[in-house]
Formats: C-alpha cells, sequence, structure tokens
C-alpha cells in the first residue's frame, strides 16, 4: 500500500473510532443478542457488513466538514489516491466485521449446540460481503459527485436496494432450505456457484464503480 | 535560481468574477500577496495547488504543471489555506500518524514541541478549537515536514498580536535555511511589510502593482497638494490622483524627486495601506 493511501486510510480509521465508539459498542451488543434470538443466521453478516459498509460512506461528511476537502486535496496525495483509501476502507469494513460476526455466530450455535450449515458457514457471509459492496458501488460516486447533503436521493436508492437484495435473497433462501431453490430451478446452479457469481459480479461493480469515482473527482473543484 | 511558482496569464472565470493574473515565486524570497476580501487571493492560492482548474494560461510549481505534481512533490508543499483545514472531527493526536505517514520527512517532536508552545491541546477536537487555534495548527503542520515552499492563504487571520509576532518569527526561521520560498497573503499589511521581499497587489482578479518592498517603503510616497500645487507639479511620476477636499493625494514612486524639487509640497512615507487604497479605490 502506498504512502499516501495508508495516509488517508489511518485518518478515516481515526474517524471512526473516534465518532463512533458508541456506534460499534450498540453493534456488538445487537449482535450478540441477535445471535442468541435469531435462528437463520443470514441476517448477522447481512447486518454487518452493510451496517459496517456506511461507516465507510460516513467519513465523507467528516471530511466535508468545514470546507476539509479543500485541504485534503493538498495533502501528498493524489485524488485516485483518497478514492483508493475509501474505496479500501469500504472492502475492509466490509469484510472484516462479516468474518468476526460469522465466526461469532458459528461459536455461538456450537455452544448452544445449534445446527450449522454451509449456508451459515460460507454462502451467508459471502452474499452479505456482495451485498455490501454492491451498496458501496452505487454510493461511493454519488457521494464524491454530490457530496453528504446532496445525496439523499442516492441514500434512498440504496436502501430500496438494499431492501430488494434481502427480499430477493431471503425467497431464495428460504427456498433453497425446502430443496426449492428459485434459482437453481431455473438455471441448474449449485448455490455455491451462485454466490460465486454474486461476488465477482459485486467485485466487478466494485471496479467499475472504483474508476467512475476517480474520474468524477478529477473533475471536481474545490 | 529556480522559480518556485510561477502564474503566466492565468484565467479563471466563476459567475460574476474572473481571475487573469501573471505571478511568480523565486527561490529563497518571502513573496507577499495582498488584496481586499474577494479580490482574487484565494482563488490563485487555489490554481497553484491544483483545487481548481483554469480556464486559460499556464501555472507552475517547481517547474511542473500544478495538476501534474507528484505526491513526493507535494511533500514539498507546506499549505495552510484560509477556508479550509483539518476535519474538525479529529484531535492532534489523531492528526500525528495521519501526517508521519504521508510525510517522510514529518518531525514528530517538532510539531509536538510547536504545541505545547502554542498551548494546542492534542486531546481535544479541532472543531473546538478557536480560529486562532485552528490556523496555529495548520502553520504548525505546514512547518513540520521541511517543505521548500510554504503557500499560506491568509495565516495570521483570527491570531492576537503576539501569535501573529510570534508566526512571523517561525517564518523568519524557515527562511534561514537556503532554497525555500514562501508566498503568503494576508490582509493586514504590517505582516507583509515585516517579512515580504516583495508584495504583488490584487484587485478584480487582475494584479494592479508588483514592488519590491523595499522600493515601496523607500521610494513609495503620497503627496497631499491644493489645486494650486498640483497646477504647478511635474506629474510625470505619479501614478494615481484622487481628489480630495483640500485639493489631491497623488500617489508615486518617486519620492526623492519630489521631495528635492517641490520641498513644499506635504509627502508622506509610502507604506502598503496607502498604496492599496490609492490604487483600489476610485481616483484617476
Amino acid at each position: 500500500m502506498s504512502r499516501p493511501v495508508k495516509g488517508l486510510l489511518i485518518k478515516d480509521l481515526r474517524l471512526i473510532v473516534i465518532q463512533m465508539k458508541m456506534f460499534f459498542a450498540m453493534l456488538v451488543v445487537w449482535g450478540l443478542i441477535m445471535s442468541i434470538s435469531v435462528k437463520g443466521s443470514f441476517f448477522l453478516p447481512g447486518y454487518a457488513a452493510v451496517l459496517c459498509s456506511f461507516l465507510s460512506l460516513s467519513t465523507y461528511s467528516y471530511d466535508e466538514f468545514d470546507n476539509g476537502m479543500a485541504y485534503i486535496f493538498t495533502l501528498p496525495a493524489k485524488r485516485r489516491d483518497y478514492v483508493r483509501a475509501k474505496y479500501l476502507l469500504g472492502i475492509l469494513l466490509a469484510v472484516i466485521p462479516t468474518i468476526v460476526v460469522t465466526a461469532a455466530s458459528c461459536i455461538a450455535h456450537l455452544v448452544t449446540k445449534g445446527e450449522i450449515t454451509p449456508m451459515e458457514y460460507v454462502i451467508s457471509p459471502l452474499s452479505a460481503i456482495a451485498l455490501a459492496f454492491m451498496l458501496m458501488a452505487v454510493e461511493n460516486p454519488i457521494y464524491i459527485k454530490f457530496g453528504q447533503e446532496k445525496s439523499r436521493i442516492a441514500r434512498m436508492i440504496s436502501i430500496g436496494m438494499i431492501a430488494f437484495c434481502f427480499g430477493m435473497i431471503g425467497v431464495l433462501y428460504e427456498d433453497s432450505a425446502n430443496g426449492r431453490s428459485v434459482l437453481n430451478s431455473i438455471a441448474g446452479l449449485e448455490d455455491w456457484l451462485l454466490m460465486l457469481l454474486m461476488m465477482a459480479a459485486a467485485v466487478a461493480l466494485m471496479y467499475v464503480s472504483y474508476r467512475i469515482s476517480c474520474v468524477v473527482l478529477e473533475k471536481k473543484q474545490f | 535560481m529556480q522559480t518556485m511558482i510561477r502564474l503566466d496569464n492565468v484565467v479563471k472565470q466563476y459567475d460574476k468574477f474572473r481571475l487573469d493574473c501573471s505571478l511568480q515565486v523565486p527561490e529563497g524570497r518571502v513573496t507577499g500577496l495582498i488584496g481586499r476580501n474577494g479580490a482574487g487571493k484565494s482563488t490563485a492560492f487555489k490554481t497553484m495547488l491544483g483545487l481548481i482548474e483554469i480556464e486559460g494560461g499556464t501555472v507552475k510549481v517547481f517547474g511542473k504543471a500544478a495538476k501534474n505534481l507528484t505526491a513526493k512533490d507535494r511533500e514539498q508543499i507546506g499549505v495552510v489555506l484560509a477556508d479550509s483545514g483539518f476535519s474538525g472531527y479529529l484531535r492532534i493526536k489523531d492528526l500525528m500518524p495521519v501526517l508521519d505517514t504521508l510525510y517522510t520527512d514529518f518531525s514528530r517532536e517538532q510539531f509536538m514541541a510547536g504545541c505545547e508552545r502554542m498551548e494546542l491541546p492534542i486531546n481535544k477536537k479541532i472543531r473546538e478549537f478557536s480560529t486562532g487555534m485552528k490556523r496555529k495548527l495548520q502553520i504548525l503542520a505546514a512547518l513540520s515536514h521541511n517543505a521548500r515552499l510554504l503557500i499560506l492563504d491568509e495565516p495570521t487571520a483570527g491570531l492576537d498580536v503576539v501569535a501573529r509576532d510570534e508566526l512571523l518569527n517561525l517564518l523568519r526561521e524557515y527562511m534561514e535555511t537556503e532554497g525555500r520560498s514562501i508566498l503568503i497573503s494576508s490582509h493586514i499589511s504590517s505582516d507583509l511589510e515585516g517579512i515580504c521581499d516583495d508584495v504583488y497587489l490584487i484587485e478584480n482578479g487582475r494584479m494592479l502593482l508588483h514592488e519590491d518592498t523595499d522600493v515601496l517603503l523607500n521610494e513609495y510616497g503620497l503627496l497631499k497638494v491644493t489645486f494650486e500645487q498640483f497646477a504647478m507639479l511635474d506629474q510625470r511620476y505619479l501614478l494615481r490622483k484622487k481628489k480630495e477636499s483640500f485639493g489631491y493625494s497623488c500617489l508615486t514612486n518617486k519620492r526623492q524627486f519630489y521631495q528635492d524639487n517641490f520641498p513644499s509640497v506635504v509627502i508622506e512615507r509610502g507604506d502598503i495601506d496607502k498604496v492599496i487604497l490609492m490604487l483600489t479605490t476610485s481616483g484617476e
């Protein structure tokens, strides 16, 4: 990782730690409660991945405070370094909490002698991460283009997308649990292959989104 | 001698404002940019830092187009912006690892010593700082990484007299190392008179004047003449005249000439404030 990207990443992580101690504490407590009470554990990694990816987006507003973006771009970092740092932060915040929550969830299941399916081990976390990537892919360029204040429409669109994706995945999960996976019956594909395709699509979307964000930021004036 | 900053016929058009100016900051010099609020100082600074696109002309820093400066080049520049700074949600103690990572030559000891001397709390969020404290922090950050060039937009704004004096001393110390330059803007002319080798006067996006500070202070003057005296006056060296109740105020860059040849005329020493007033208010 280059020095500029690392420096900007440290700034964002510090901002998150300072501002969101309470948020993290609530996330952990809520996650623990849900891991005990919710049987279908897809909810938990999805919850962690999506909420934490929102944290990465919230750092834009801290950068914008007091017209701070202008100062950031006088620091020894190119504009694309700024974009890289934001996407990297988003990826870290989607992946790490999801892994932690999934591991905690598995341990909770083992302790309570619950049944752990491959869905809980791999497919749920992967689809949660893919979902978070898609959310960030949509929101990042819009935040960069319009800023925190003007990007409310983007937020509404992405929340709609999340609800839709959750709904779709919920349907798929329910059906596959009953041995009648909708997509399997349509395409004859296994769950893991579908998840792999979804992940590949999310990564591709993130890359395209990153390139768009770079172009948008290059043109922006401060 | 290298030219650190060079603006050649730079044009930036906004709705009701047009910047159209040229400027040079040579190595080893402290150059001042002075002008009224809204004259174009901050816009000129933003062109040098690549923060805004220009519509015409060229902007070069260290001989490179401002847009093409690498991260390594930017490490050589310390910046204070009039209307922007570090995120107010950070604390100084959060800022240090960021600066340490971004700047190869960041001196944590020097930065910390500066914070202690200027009584800046390291555990307090920057948004809780006063304007003067925020300014001090930016100045300390700009001086903390061995930059070759300082670009300082209104660094003394919000500082009391003691802090301003302290800052100017810091800048003088900074210039003791060879190969460094400063471009500084201020609306407090005495700050610039005390530190700048040369000054540019900007008004409505255009440079009205560029002069060495010594020349401005020693050779410029303001003549106060009655209508009768004005009629008799040699007007070849008058840069500007302004009608007053008693007659005319006239700006000249040949004060000695008028002192020698028109001893009865009241002549005041030139200073930046007088020059600004004469050049930017309506006159002939």
